[in-house]
């Protein structure tokens, strides 16, 4: 069941209107599990086998891990745990990848040895709810939190609708604890929560939604190969996937952070202005946040942090990051994209370290507010260099892409879009014309602070506080937005395919 | 917030919900219904009211089914009019459509079936059994969802999308319309789609035409290769169920300009009359019978190759009604 159909609200409202009926916390609890569990099952009942497997397997071995004092079994507790939920993991999402890897080597080496490659349907959601089970053996190994007694809780966190199939990603230590109280709905969480979830749709289904087709038309037109394209179409169709796949995930984000506020949980953001970073480092504090804090926390500090001198440190970011593009997607282009980001990382902080490279600028003396706009171009310049490799459907496509946005190029043959020009005039125009009027008459205040105000600026807080009429408005508006402006075929969230 | 809040918020949810749904409503009965009166899925509705037409359902009558060179080509008033000099009382109907292929007819076969013409002219030309370039637009499918009656072999030849979009009910097809709201506005600011009347006067220039037929990605040059294909496969069963149903089917090979012929490659011609002449439908070949002065561009004949056209087709049809 996707979030942005027609039967989201109707399963919403049911969930919702059934657990305000019942009294008892675990009733209540027994009831979101149960519609949890439906909700996935709508995607396939045989995944549901694979969600409760990891589920009961995470909760013993978190339950034995606790219970011995042993540091061996402690591991090999620890091992069963990660061996099976990764194993899982790896089987659906990984098998294939591999094989055709080995197979490629294989033939390569005049080997005839060819291993078999098996038509696998990735479950939906496998690679968030195993990071959700795998925190809580995690947290106990390490000694952050205690295991729970309640199977029906730890199953609920696993896998609470809302959270289960894109995230964000929860730690057991933070979710665990607000089921120990009842569920109440109050007015104040109703409101908070259908405004984000508002909100969410507004971002998915007539920004990004309508985004895609933009972005399809260079990468994914059947018509025109993307080698046909020059710079300008492969830098606009680039820009607009990073805007594209920013309002998908974070629209989707906010359904999901609305969803669960109605009932009165408080779920992690996920995302703070990513494209106001200005560093590498700034970037994975404010993108996709539940993941980079996963990483760093289970992958990158386990392996050494930076507690082992520059050599170590850059490698362990090298593979926190290239691990994190593996986990986005069994394919070369998002290895390479998280190879990428590690090497941003790693260049970044070779460049800021004191007395190096970085000061050697510090004699241009530039006003505080230009020169942080000068780090947030430089930084999103590469952020959305990296989205080529995010994006592109074929990894040969890649080199001709990074060369077309580097090298600007804009004699190629462009005769297959003509056919679009139409519409896409007539776009420009809808589009352009609005922005200029804005950008004309708000001339006068267009300042970094006034920029940075607007960004900051809490929209849900300020309009979930609206008296009950205004905010009334404010849904028919989001309401009408979604009916008059959503795309007949709605992609799917792209953060589904994860 | 006060306990009594909770119903407040749900009334106003509520009211939201209606209130958003009655204005949708109201835009698309005001902007967008009237500019769906025109376009390529009005001319499949409009075939549809033709094969329901209960005051021609006991008359003899001839379709002319296909592409758009079937809509510039066929005046309707000649045809019954040479036929009926020659004493042979049909009515005669232009069903061309716009980028018509064999896989978007298969919507409207049954009701072609339950209309029983006494024969079907399928004209079109090389693009036609083409897997490239050719594909059924989500409109023609979504506009006229509750009018298709698809038999099971005609739904394999659909893919999942669609297929959605044919299984739609009434509902599904009023927030369809959503996506006619820009291009409503598009028709505002002047820019107006064509509607079945293609027929124009006159011819395009040489230089005109010539920039026509350099275009590679026009779709009249989609290759057609050997291999099978859902528009050959929807060819086939169009010609079965016809069969089965005592309707005759010819094929025309619609007429081109030199310039248009000159371009097609010689595989794409082998690989479409091999594929033709596998069918066992008789076929018609025009493609080289009418002079480059009767064509407005490449593959559309004018009003005066329409003239010629409209007068030629009565004996080619009394040749197949005996």
């Amino acid at each position: 069941m996707l979030f942005n159909s027609i039967q989201y609200p109707v399963f919403l409202i049911a969930v919702v209107l059934l657990t305000f009926t019942v009294r008892k916390r675990n009733y209540q609890h027994i009831l979101l599990l149960l519609a949890s569990y439906f909700f996935y099952a709508l995607s396939g009942e045989f995944f549901l086998t694979l969600l409760l497997f990891i589920s009961l397997l995470t909760f013993y071995c978190g339950e034995w891990i606790y219970s011995t004092e042993n540091l061996r079994y402690k591991r090999l507790y620890l091992t069963i745990s990660i061996i099976g939920a990764l194993g899982i993991l790896g089987y659906f999402k990984y098998y294939n990848f591999a094989v055709l890897g080995l197979n490629q080597t294989l033939a390569a080496l005049n080997f005839s040895v060819a291993l078999q490659v098996y038509n696998i349907v990735l479950p939906i959601g496998i690679s968030f709810y195993t990071f959700h089970a795998l925190s809580y053996v995690f947290d106990i190994y390490r000694g952050k939190m205690e295991p729970i007694d309640s199977f029906t809780e730890y199953a609920l966190f696993v896998s609470f609708f809302p959270h289960l199939v894109a995230g964000p990603i929860l730690r057991a230590k933070d979710f665990l604890p607000q089921l120990r109280e009842k569920v109440t709905f109050t007015g104040d969480n109703i409101k908070c929560g259908v405004t984000r979830i508002g909100l969410g749709l507004v971002k998915k289904v007539v920004i990004a939604d309508n985004l895609a087709y933009y972005v399809n038309l260079v990468y994914s037109n059947p018509d025109v190969p993307i080698q046909n394209s020059n710079s300008f179409f492969i830098i606009a169709a680039t820009i607009l996937f990073g805007l594209q796949i920013y309002f998908d995930f974070s629209g989707y984000t906010d359904i999901a952070i609305g969803s669960a506020r109605i009932f009165g949980f408080v779920f992690p953001e996920n995302f703070n202005q990513p494209y106001l970073s200005a560093s590498p480092q700034d970037f994975w504090r404010r993108w996709h946040m539940t993941l980079s804090s996963y990483i760093r926390d289970y992958i990158y500090i386990p392996l050494g942090g930076n507690r082992n001198g520059a050599a170590r440190t850059y490698l362990n970011l090298i593979i926190a990051f290239t691990l994190c593009g593996l986990w986005h997607g069994a394919a070369w282009n998002f290895v390479l994209w998280g190879a990428y980001h590690g090497l941003l990382l790693c260049v970044h902080r070779a460049i800021s370290t004191p007395r190096k490279i970085y000061d050697q600028f510090s004699a241009i003396s530039l006003p505080p507010a230009v020169s942080n706009v000068i780090k947030i171009l430089v930084t999103q310049y590469f952020i959305f260099m990296g989205w080529i490799l995010f994006r592109v459907s074929d990894i040969n496509d890649v080199w001709y892409c990074i060369n077309r946005w580097i090298f600007i190029d804009f004699s190629t043959l462009i005769a297959g879009f003509t056919k679009y020009s139409d519409i896409l005039k007539l776009n420009a125009v809808l589009l352009g014309i609005p922005i200029i009027i804005i950008l004309v008459l708000s001339r006068k205040h267009l300042t970094i602070d006034a920029v940075r105000s607007v960004a900051r600026f809490d929209l849900v807080d300020y309009l979930f506080r609206l008296r009950i009429g205004y905010w009334g408005i404010y849904l028919i508006i989001v309401i009408l937005l979604i009916f008059c402006l959503a795309p007949s075929r709605s992609p799917e969230f792209i953060y589904f395919q994860f | 917030m006060k306990s009594g809040e909770i119903p407040r918020i749900a009334l106003t949810i509520f009211l939201s919900v209606a209130i958003a749904l009655g204005v949708y409503f109201v835009i698309i009965s005001v902007v967008v219904d009237p500019y769906l009166e025109q376009g390529t899925w009005k001319l499949i509705s409009d075939n549809f009211d033709t094969y329901a037409n209960d005051s021609i359902r006991d008359q003899p009558k001839i379709y002319f089914i296909g592409n758009s060179q079937v809509m510039a080509a066929v005046d309707p008033a000649v045809i019954e009019d040479g036929l009926a000099l020659k004493n042979y009382s049909y009515s005669v109907h232009n069903l061309g459509v716009n980028f018509d292929t064999p896989l978007q007819r298969s919507i409207e076969l049954s009701e072609i079936i339950r209309s029983k013409p006494s024969l079907v002219i399928y004209g079109d030309s090389y693009c036609s059994f083409s897997s490239r370039y050719r594909y059924v637009p989500d409109d023609n499918l979504a506009l006229v969802s509750d009018r298709i009656y698809l038999d099971s072999f005609s739904r394999s030849l659909f893919d999942k999308d669609q297929i959605t979009l044919i299984d739609q009910n009434s509902l599904d097809q009023l927030f369809f319309k959503r996506k006619f709201i820009i291009s409503s506005l598009k028709e505002k600011l002047g820019i107006r789609l064509g509607g079945r009347e293609v027929v124009v006067n006159e011819t395009l220039s040489l230089e005109g035409r010539k920039i026509i037929a350099q275009n590679p990605y026009d779709e009249f040059l989609a290759p057609v290769d050997p291999e099978n294909n859902v528009q050959k496969k929807a060819f086939i069963h169009l010609r079965d169920e016809l069969n089965k149903n005592n309707i005759s089917l010819v094929y025309v090979h619609m007429p081109m300009d030199t310039l248009r012929v000159a371009t097609i490659p010689e595989s794409t011609k082998e690989n479409y009359f091999a594929f033709l002449n596998s069918t066992g439908v008789k076929y018609y070949n025009l493609e080289e019978s009418y002079p480059d002065e009767d064509f407005y561009d490449l593959v559309h004949l004018n009003k005066y190759g329409k003239e010629r056209f409209s007068r030629d087709m009565p004996d080619l049809l009394i040749t197949e009604l005996n």
